[in-house]
């Protein structure tokens, strides 16, 4: 064969090649849009949660209940959909957690997103907002919407828990407050705006930080000791308060304590110091029998006899973020996200498994919140005090 | 506030940080490099200090136990390892690195077997808490600088005025001459290895019972033992747990008016600051030959 004939084959070749790449190219962009399409069978949720790490009890909790929904829904096949939900694991840090959003967006072609801790949504936010997906931002901090045109939290805001805890403070006489936060996103916006917030009605003793996971509490414990203040107040994630509070009893400190709904965390395990009997921390009303109502007693007995234990908070709001999504794309007559955004506005006196949820204009939703004054102690051994 | 209370603090961390110190130092010192494996032992002997506590055997069961497993940790180390490497006569680099490795896969291998999130040791011996002088120490603390304390005074006893101590000087201080003259270097190296990973087990040991633990929990501990043994110079083995003690206490005053988030950098100051001002430490020989620390 002469070379100008070859040259033919491999122009011919190459053109063959190029059709097929464009081909699957659109073939596979056309399947990754399928969901948002009238009468598609299955719509893709993705779920960034730290699954793994320090903070993995809270994306392993989060995902048991959006498991459940996801389990519940499947089975009733409203209007022939069914959910698939991709989890993502974000170890807790910003920089996995844009990765894991960027290939669940890019190949999984996800257009439900439920983003877990104050640092990914934070990061992830700005991205987001010029994507056309919703994003349900699961994070306390008080800007975490920031007026997102695509954002919304189905979970507890820092600014509520805030102005709940200030109340409670300027009702209890106290005057004197030491902040101590972990040194993230999470710590640091949540605290300076109670910082704020206890400012008008008293003192600010001391403000220190710790890190995630902090080994040693005890230069920390002898600054609050010497500071002492009539409330200490804690924002951090609930695993590292047993050693704080063993390393306060042994400095000798027998305070009050204040705290946000990480305690919740920790309300579940009997956490052996006598300090936490002096503890008060705002909590959703389903962390009390007092408060829970039917639909979280509901979520409660399933979610034990499917997993075997207790759920806490982040479980319920795994829960809700799914059904609440599903109930909105279920009233829509496609899942284009314009249409499940304006159903999800208008969801007002919702029962949940975390108890009434409102959803406001913003995207924002308020849930019901309430001081809960002490954790039982359990003291496991007689201790003895000179 | 007083001065005495981040004293005692410093006292309680800095012995922990010099038995890491002297266990760095006796390696560095019979086998010429900065065995990282340390690092292993001690989260191996926390971790088993943990076990034993709350399967609710005694705590001075899970001590004893902790210890010696550290010390068995030692010898497998050095007769599988580093023996060889001696043999191949492989660059302390190389050791060094080696040892980096076992740090690695033994903190992954226990993230694996025990989850990676923090444990405290919730059931150990009933906490007494005295107050004198608005200084407050509670009686496991008190355990665990007695301890250390203890295994410190040993330690310089045994190299100071025993012959295993001469001998052990004698090939820290030129190998082949000590093999020359009779002495078993690799019994020696044995030795030294056995035994300091033993110390760097309680070490791990007293980290968990005061305060918590975690698969990196001895490479936190590494850190600062090696900072405290340049403090008080690597070449002084019977010397290094006093630079531990001292970086304990500096550590502990300095946060008296810093914010405590800077704990840490103040111990990495400080060991910039040897390393270029005084890499000998406070109490080792010059450095001669460019050879640093």
């Amino acid at each position: 064969m002469c070379q100008k004939g070859r040259d033919v084959y491999y122009l011919f070749g190459l053109g063959v090649l190029l059709v097929t790449l464009a081909y699957a190219s659109l073939g596979g962009a056309a399947e990754e849009k399928e969901p948002t399409k009238r009468g598609s069978k299955s719509v893709k949720i993705g779920a960034v949660l730290p699954l793994t790490g320090n903070l993995a009890f809270i994306g392993e909790a989060i995902r048991n209940g959006m498991e459940m929904s996801k389990n519940e829904l499947n089975a009733l096949k409203s209007k022939g959909r069914t959910i698939e939900i991709l989890y993502e694991d974000s170890k807790g840090n910003a920089k996995d957690g844009l990765s894991s959003i960027q290939k669940l967006l890019d190949y999984d072609g996800v257009t439900f997103l439920v983003v877990n801790l104050t640092n990914v949504c934070l990061a992830a936010r700005p991205i987001l907002d010029r994507k056309p997906v919703l994003a349900f931002y699961l994070s306390t901090h008080p800007d975490v919407l920031d007026s997102s045109p695509n954002g919304f939290r189905i979970f507890i805001s820092g600014v509520q828990e805030s102005i709940l805890l200030s109340d409670y403070a300027r009702a209890n006489g106290y005057q004197k407050f030491t902040i101590l936060t972990v040194n993230d996103a999470y710590g640091k916006g949540t605290g300076e705006y109670l910082e704020s917030l206890l400012e008008k009605s008293g003192v600010i003793s001391g403000s220190e930080e710790y890190q995630l996971a902090s080994p040693d509490f005890r230069a920390i414990a002898t600054k609050i000791k010497d500071q002492s203040p009539d409330a200490l107040v804690v924002i951090g994630y609930g695993r590292e308060y047993p050693l704080l509070f063993r390393q306060l009893e042994a400095q000798g400190w027998t305070g009050k304590i204040m705290g946000n709904l990480s305690f919740a965390n920790v309300a579940g395990q009997a956490v052996d110091s006598p300090l936490a009997a002096r503890l008060s921390y705002t909590a959703p009303g389903f962390s009390s029998n007092a408060t829970r109502l039917k639909s979280s007693e509901t979520f409660i007995e399933k979610y034990k006899q499917k997993y075997g234990k207790e759920p806490d908070f982040n479980a319920a709001y795994g829960y809700d973020n799914v059904t609440l999504m599903a109930d909105a794309m279920t009233n829509a007559d496609n899942v284009a996200i314009s249409q499940v955004r304006s159903n999800l506005l208008k969801v007002r006196a919702y029962e949940g498994a975390i108890g009434r949820i409102d959803m406001a204009i913003t995207g924002d939703s308020e849930t019901e919140m309430k001081v809960i004054e002490g954790i039982q102690a359990k003291v496991t051994k007689k201790r003895k005090t000179q | 506030m007083s001065l005495l209370q981040p004293i005692v603090n410093g006292l309680i961390v800095g012995s922990v940080y010099g038995s890491v110190a002297l266990a760095l130092a006796v390696v560095r010192r019979a086998g010429g490099f900065f065995h990282f494996g340390h690092g292993a032992t001690a989260t191996v002997g926390a971790y088993i200090v943990y076990g034993v506590v709350t399967s609710g055997v005694s705590q001075w069961l899970g001590i004893l136990l902790g210890c010696l497993c550290g010390g068995l940790m030692g010898f497998f180390m050095e007769v599988s390892v580093f023996r060889w490497l001696y043999r191949w006569e492989a660059p302390f680099v190389a050791m060094m690195i080696a040892s980096l490795g076992i740090l690695v896969s033994v903190e992954n291998l226990i993230g694996i077997a025990f989850g990676t999130d923090t444990k405290i040791v919730e059931e150990h011996a009933a906490i007494g808490i005295a107050g004198m002088l608005d200084i407050w120490i509670t009686d496991t603390q008190l355990l665990i600088l007695f301890l250390n304390c203890a295994v410190w005074l040993a330690f310089w006893a045994l190299l100071q005025h025993t012959l295993f101590g001469k001998s052990f000087r004698a090939v820290a201080n030129d190998s082949e001459l000590a093999y020359a003259l009779g002495i078993d270097v690799d019994m020696h190296r044995l030795w030294a290895l056995t035994m300091s990973s033993a110390v760097a087990a309680l070490a791990g040991i007293s980290l968990a019972l005061d305060t918590s633990l975690y698969p990196t929990i001895g490479f936190y501990a590494l850190l600062m033992g090696m900072t405290g043994a340049i403090i008080a110079g690597v070449s002084a083995p019977a010397c290094a747990p006093l630079g531990g003690m001292l970086l304990g206490i500096i550590q502990q005053l300095g946060v008296w008016k810093l914010p405590t988030q800077w704990q840490d950098t103040i111990v990495f100051v400080i060991l910039i600051f040897f390393l270029l001002l005084r890499p000998q430490g406070i109490l080792g020989e010059p450095v001669k030959n460019k050879e640093m620390v």
